[in-house]
């Protein structure tokens, strides 16, 4: 097997050497940051966790710019692999190839999360995605999803920006206006429908919250933060908004006014009379921004805002039920940064990151979330070096590399596809099972783990070992290979993985060498030997805590490994030709010897299946 | 969070396959009927996410002078405060059979929202989108409930008040946990199906609870002791290789998927996932060994001459716009398993299935329409495939919805308002219309002072929950146990709306 011979890039490894298999070694400093701050961890991502240091790291990451347009991505990505497109209309993308924009921002969304270096800004636009909550499931928004690449660059750029400017952005945001439909308001009835989830779901929510996130009670029962009246007095307040180019005022239709741009305001349709908002007054005859400013200014000083905003980030990124001293310290940061200024992201980030609970020294309260899918999937591939498509190819265009092609992840999340403003979880979910209740303990992301959709994320991974390995690719002969790059070019996702320093590591286990020959395997004879049962074992089991602390930071217990070693092993005992003609078994069955080509095959199953197994382990849904 | 040893048996037990099939009050029904099964009663909860414009689904077609409705009850009020959503006042005619032989009985699709109605008795109307609606009320498998929503008490435009109005009222989210809980007074985990589920028979092994949630979970099946059973609309699906070929047993990998299930790491988060592992194989195990290849009921054609559960051809519908395939897969998946059940042994079971969609803030006119048309084929599909099993008077189906909407529109939509219109279909239903015509003029005592148009519901969704749980033999102190508040809207057995026969 030719490709074996490459140059050997084993995998750095967490610096934990599996002496005894009796315990179970669990999360690093540094896998624990990764799991909170980025995508997955990676080699790479541990080593410079290490280098700089956690807070030099997390400064680091605040300290990087934007790395690149989400919106231009999607444009050359339509560009690319639809050359013969006329893709430019008069208000952006072209009516003839709208509905096709989607899947280039799905591709752009995937491929910043699984390779940008600036991974926690990522990570926390994606957070923040999951509570300013937009949606292709809007019309026209399914048409014209520039508008959700558009909006991701929005959140992206104010990630480490004020709080109080993201509410700004959002608000004038022509994604949102279309989304939650306060685009094209009018005085008279204006629509309700932002003006009410403004302050319920995005800054304030229903009660009205102490510093420390817990309920304000007054005789013995909360406190509304606002009032039937007041979500009607802010609907007054955002009138006037509408596209830029729309034919139309108020008019919504797929083919009109640009979502690059924020959306401009007409006088004529402003209901410019005085409001009143939250007990305070916004006094008659101001222009719309003014108006606007006012109305987010009262939102913005109300103290729920702070614990609201603060408890949801610490859940998106590192526990799902922070106590309430650490609500408080990360609230109070928010209140202010230290130099007096209110709603500062990189104060309140790095708080919520470097805060004691955080980074597991508070014995009693281990923080911990479960991934969501997205976060599920996004780990494991970065784990397995996940790469743009090879070869890639979409409608008989042009053969090209550099896609990251992400269609459809179809698994209950995919981002920018949440079927209501109330995201695909709540954050205040707790699941059925008692044990949650009686604890008063939430399990937000538990909502999507059905068992369909944990079937769905296997097959996903499954596909990904099957036609997109490279490794696996190599030594398939031609015309399985056109047939695996065909099958590939037809599904939801296609990019490339590597699992070569896998192959390495269980090779190293095996043979104490990665020479790429497995020679091991091409001794053993089957049925196996009792001693040969033994060796396998034994190897296998180095192999499969080697893949469990790399993927989840933890070696599985001794129970979990032994099981999914004697699976391997019975996996291998399995002959391939069961059932076939009797040819076929003599060529496999009892006493023959693997060839070189199925003894690597042999390995690459092993890897598959291995890395299948952990990843439905407790050990990596669990976020640590 | 380290579990001390009673925490995991505790937690293992509650997560241990949710599961309940006789329940206890099935042992006591008579014995001895013909069929094997014929003690079976099946009821469908269809959630309808977003909050239902039902205003203009069933709607006030009467004058109201003379002989009429009276004043705000008829026609004219509601054109009036729907604006440009109103109907035009024209009477439709339904095709007499069970097809449409002649096209769309609604005429030109594209104004099939305002084109008229189909007359259901002197006061109420159907809108033109839903015939097949129409049709089941006219073959007296629907029963339509006016005026209804989630409440805390009686109230009316003055009485009400910040302690007797539901708890945030208008929020989707609270109105659905509202709906849930069947407590519109407090937020409360438990759902009145999950309540219910807690006093029925633990004993049964069997992975086919008598409470069924489809493709995601349901607050309303949460209880004490666990949930409902989650099932995936799409039929039997398994992870790969964790089936011996051509075997309903697990293969080695699939026992090793079993085993890292059974490793929670002693944490409730890690039970958490191992649980649903553990869930997911035991449901591949059962549809894999129960869900039949072909359709249980035999070949029927529904309106326009599709098969049933297949989606009519769009140029015959004729919408602008995707009709909801995902509600007809999921009313697929509740036939199937309502046999499955059936097969099995079960008694009585509870689903829940949904559809989104309806926060109509924008659009209305555009969007509504394709709604109640998915709405409309969906159940007729169903209702057929019910009666061609032969079991029409042990199935019925409701709806429910976060709340009905404004009558008056925004810019082109309707806001979040409070009453609304409910369905309740099977061949054990007596149709007709229940509930009484609110005078929906500004000013009346049957709306909200806001301008707006929100109505005020005058049948507490929980008196329509109770109808039907009685139906499926649920004793009293059961269903009181379900539905908390319900005696301050049932105060004695006058105020039963018996719908069910």
């Amino acid at each position: 097997m030719a490709t074996l011979l490459r140059p050997v890039t084993l995998l750095v490894t967490l610096a934990i050497s599996v002496n005894s298999w009796a315990e179970t070694i669990c999360a690093s400093p540094e896998y624990r940051l990764a799991t909170q701050a980025s995508f997955g961890a990676t080699p790479d991502l541990l080593a410079a966790i290490r280098a700089e240091g956690q807070q030099g790291w997390i400064d680091q990451q605040l300290a990087m710019p934007v790395s690149g347009s989400q919106l231009n991505r999607t444009i050359e990505l339509a560009l690319k692999i639809e050359p013969d497109i006329n893709w430019f209309g008069k208000n952006g993308f072209n009516p003839d190839a709208i509905a096709r924009v989607q899947n280039f921002q799905s591709s752009a969304w995937w491929q910043a999360a699984l390779a940008s270096p600036g991974q926690l800004r990522q990570r926390v636009a994606f957070a923040l995605s999951q509570i300013w909550v937009t949606s292709i499931y809007e019309p026209p928004l399914q048409n014209r999803s520039e508008a959700l690449a558009q909006y991701q660059d929005l959140l992206l750029s104010h990630a480490f920006g004020n709080y109080r400017d993201l509410m700004e952005a959002v608000s004038l945001s022509p994604t949102m206006g279309v989304y939650l439909s306060h685009q094209g308001n009018k005085p008279g009835n204006p629509d309700e429908n932002y003006a009410r989830e403004l302050m319920q779901l995005f800054t304030l929510g229903i009660n009205q919250l102490n510093p420390d996130g817990t309920p304000v009670m007054v005789n013995g029962q909360p406190v509304a933060t606002y009032s039937q009246d007041d979500v009607m007095e802010l609907a007054r307040v955002l009138t006037g908004w509408d596209l830029v180019g729309n034919h139309r005022y108020g008019a919504r239709n797929k083919l009109q006014g640009t979502y690059l741009v924020p959306m401009e305001f007409t006088p004529e349709q402003h209901d410019s009379d005085s409001k009143t908002l939250l007990g305070q007054q916004i006094p008659a005859g101001l222009t719309g921004k003014e108006d606007l400013q006012k109305a987010l200014d009262i939102i913005f000083s109300q103290p729920s805002l702070p614990p609201f905003v603060s408890r949801q980030l610490i859940q998106k990124l590192v526990t799902s039920n922070p106590s309430a001293a650490y609500v408080k310290r990360v609230s109070s940061v928010f209140v202010d940064n230290g130099s007096g200024v209110r709603g500062d992201m990189k104060a309140v980030i790095r708080t919520i990151l470097l805060d004691p609970e955080a980074r597991g020294k508070e014995p009693d309260s281990v923080p911990a979330h479960l991934r969501e899918p997205v976060l599920w999937m996004s780990g494991v591939l970065r784990y397995l070096n996940v790469e743009p498509a090879d070869q890639f190819q979409w409608r008989n265009g042009p053969l090209l590399t550099g896609i990251y092609w992400f269609k459809q992840l179809g698994v209950g999340q995919d981002p920018y596809r949440s079927p209501s403003v109330f995201n695909f979880y709540e954050p205040n979910y707790q699941p059925a099972e008692q044990y949650f209740g009686d604890h008063d303990l939430v399990a937000p992301e538990s909502s999507l783990m059905t068992g369909e959709s944990l079937i769905k994320l296997d097959q996903r991974l499954t596909d990904a070992f099957a036609y997109m390995d490279k490794s696996g690719l190599d030594v398939l002969p031609e015309n399985q290979l056109a047939q695996a790059r065909l099958k590939r070019n037809r599904t939801a996702f296609n990019i490339s993985i590597d699992s070569m320093p896998l192959m390495h590591q269980l090779e190293i286990a095996l043979d104490g060498d990665a020479s790429g020959d497995f020679h091991y395997l091409q001794q053993v004879t089957r049925p196996l030997k009792a001693a040969q049962r033994d060796y396998l074992t034994d190897a296998l089991g180095k192999f499969v805590d080697q893949v469990a602390v790399d993927l989840t930071g933890c070696s599985l217990g001794d129970d979990t490994r032994t099981e999914v070693v004697s699976a391997l092993i019975y996996m291998w005992g399995k002959d391939p030709a069961a059932g076939k003609n009797k040819a076929e078994k003599d060529k496999h069955g009892k006493g023959k010897k693997l060839s070189p080509l199925e003894a690597s095959q042999q390995a690459h199953d092993w890897v598959a299946s291995t890395v299948r197994l952990v990843a439905m382990s407790p050990q990596y849904w669990v976020m640590h | 969070m380290k579990l001390s040893r009673r925490d995991l048996l505790k937690l293992a037990a509650a997560m241990s396959v949710a599961s309940v099939d006789l329940p206890a009050w099935a042992a006591t029904q008579p014995a001895g009927q013909k069929l094997e099964n014929d003690d079976y009663k099946a009821l469908v909860c269809l959630f309808l996410y977003g909050g239902n414009d039902s205003w203009n689904l069933l709607f006030p077609v009467s004058d109201e002078q003379g002989n009429g409705a009276g004043g705000g009850r008829g026609f004219k009020t509601f054109a009036e405060r729907r604006g440009e959503l109103a109907t035009s006042h024209k009477d439709l005619v339904l095709p007499a059979g069970n097809q449409f032989d002649q096209g769309n009985p609604y005429g030109k699709a594209d104004e099939a929202y305002r084109s008229g109605f189909y007359h259901l008795d002197n006061l109420w109307g159907m809108a033109a989108c839903a015939p097949e609606l129409a049709m089941l009320h006219r073959d007296r498998q629907l029963a339509l409930i006016a005026n209804t929503g989630v409440l805390a008490e009686p109230v009316t435009r003055s009485t009400i008040n910040e302690q007797n109005r539901p708890y945030f009222l208008y929020a989707h989210n609270h109105q659905q946990y509202a709906l849930a809980s069947a407590n519109a007074l407090i937020r409360t985990r438990l759902g009145w199906a999950g309540r219910l589920a807690d006093n029925w028979n633990p004993d049964s092994k069997s992975v086919l609870g008598s409470v069924i949630a489809l493709d995601k979970p349901f607050h309303t099946t949460f209880g004490a002791t666990g949930s409902g059973l989650i099932l995936p609309s799409t039929g039997p699906m398994a992870f790969e290789d964790s089936f011996a070929k051509g075997d309903k047993k697990l293969s080695r990998f699939g026992k090793a998927i079993q085993t890292l299930a059974a490793s929670g790491n002693s944490d409730a988060f890690g039970e958490l996932v191992a649980s649903r592992y553990a869930q997911s194989l035991s449901i591949s195990q059962t549809l894999q060994t129960w869900w039949l290849p072909e359709a249980p009921w035999p070949k029927t054609t529904a309106s326009y001459g599709e098969d049933l559960f297949s989606m009519p051809d769009d140029g015959l519908v004729g919408l602008n716009g995707n009709l909801d395939g995902g509600l007809m897969r999921q009313l697929e998946a509740t036939a199937r398993l309502i046999d499955i059940g059936r097969r099995t042994g079960h008694k009585r079971q509870l689903f829940f299935i949904s559809m989104g969609g309806f926060d109509t803030h924008a659009n209305q006119a555009g969007r509504h329409p394709v709604l109640l048309r998915s709405l409309s084929l969906g159940l007729w599909h169903f209702q057929n495939a019910v009666n061609a099993m032969g079991i029409s008077d042990k199935v019925t189906l409701f709806s429910q919805s976060d709340f009905g909407r404004t009558l008056s529109m925004n810019n082109d939509g309707t806001d979040h308002g409070w009453s609304g219109n409910q369905l309740v279909m099977g061949g054990a239903v007596k149709s007709g219309v229940y509930g009484t015509m609110p005078d929906l003029r500004e000013g009346s005592e049957s709306v909200m002072a806001d301008k707006r148009g929100r109505v005020i519901p005058s049948i507490a969704s929980e008196q329509v929950t109770a109808e039907l749980l009685r139906w499926m033999d649920v004793p009293d102190k059961d269903l009181h146990l379900a539905l908390p508040l319900l005696e301050r809207f049932e105060s004695s057995r006058k105020d039963r709306l018996g719908i069910m026969a």
